[in-house]
């Protein structure tokens, strides 16, 4: 198995886990990923610009019940980013387990 | 860049438990599988109309496929593709090929032997199915969402 490589993009916490919420789903509004991963407005909204500017996310505004609102989806670069970001991290978390074991 | 390998423990687990939360929020009542059963259901059984009613319930259900994408945007705040890959993708063909295989016979029933009431017969066998796939479609969905990664 490859080990990953880390992606300095999706290393912050929110931001791994925006994408993780993103790679279980087609889309998902702005107020359901910032109830997932449990962070405000404003720094949902900065943390989807980083994402959307390095090509791991897309936005789109959509019309819903009078209001504009920000449906976000993961990119294929997105997605491929993330399953080796998350074998670096299983391969470096592997290291506790067997330290722990020992 | 370097990463202590408690920290990459600890962004699993974070991941994770956003994962969980994400499972919580994708609710799925009987009422979505119900609306479900009743399109499937309901292509099949409108095989059994004259060829321009069937024409005209086939429009009125591809209008409700559009109404229930809605009402799952507008209830969860996500869509989730039912040809998503991953395990729910095999429940997915499943139903529809069983689902053609019934309309291919009930159609064929109805043609052959004027049994006109054999296609209305086969929409409540699909739908009943429909129902209890897309039930196992959504426990295996929630159950991924939780294994991985």
């Amino acid at each position: 198995m490859s080990e990953g490589a880390f992606d300095p993009v999706i290393h912050a916490p929110a931001r791994l886990q925006i994408m993780a919420v993103l790679a279980g789903v087609q889309d998902a509004e702005f107020a359901l990923l910032r109830e997932t991963v449990g962070v405000s407005d404003s720094v949902l909204s900065k943390h989807l610009a980083q994402l959307a500017e390095a090509g791991y996310i897309r936005l789109r505004k959509a019309a819903q019940e009078g209001r504009q609102r920000t449906w976000a989806s993961l990119t294929r670069d997105g997605r491929r980013a993330l399953v080796s970001h998350v074998k670096a991290l299983q391969t470096l978390a592997g290291i506790v387990d067997k330290m722990a074991a020992e | 860049m370097t990463i202590e390998s408690t920290e990459a423990a600890a962004a699993l687990a974070a991941m994770r438990q956003s994962r969980e939360r994400l499972a919580a929020a994708a609710n799925c009542p009987p009422a979505r599988h119900l609306a479900f059963a009743g399109i499937l259901g309901g292509l099949v059984a409108s095989q059994a109309a004259p060829p321009f009613a069937t024409m005209a319930i086939e429009a009125v259900l591809l209008v409700c496929v559009a109404l229930v994408v809605l009402w799952d945007r507008r209830r969860t705040g996500m869509f989730i593709n039912g040809y998503r890959a991953g395990r729910t993708r095999l429940v997915t063909f499943g139903m529809l090929a069983f689902a053609l295989v019934v309309l291919a016979l009930t159609t064929w029933l109805k043609e052959t032997w004027g049994l006109v009431w054999a296609p209305i017969v086969g929409g409540v066998v699909v739908a009943a199915a429909a129902y209890y796939g897309s039930a196992a479609w959504q426990r295996i969905y929630l159950r991924e969402l939780r294994e991985t990664p």
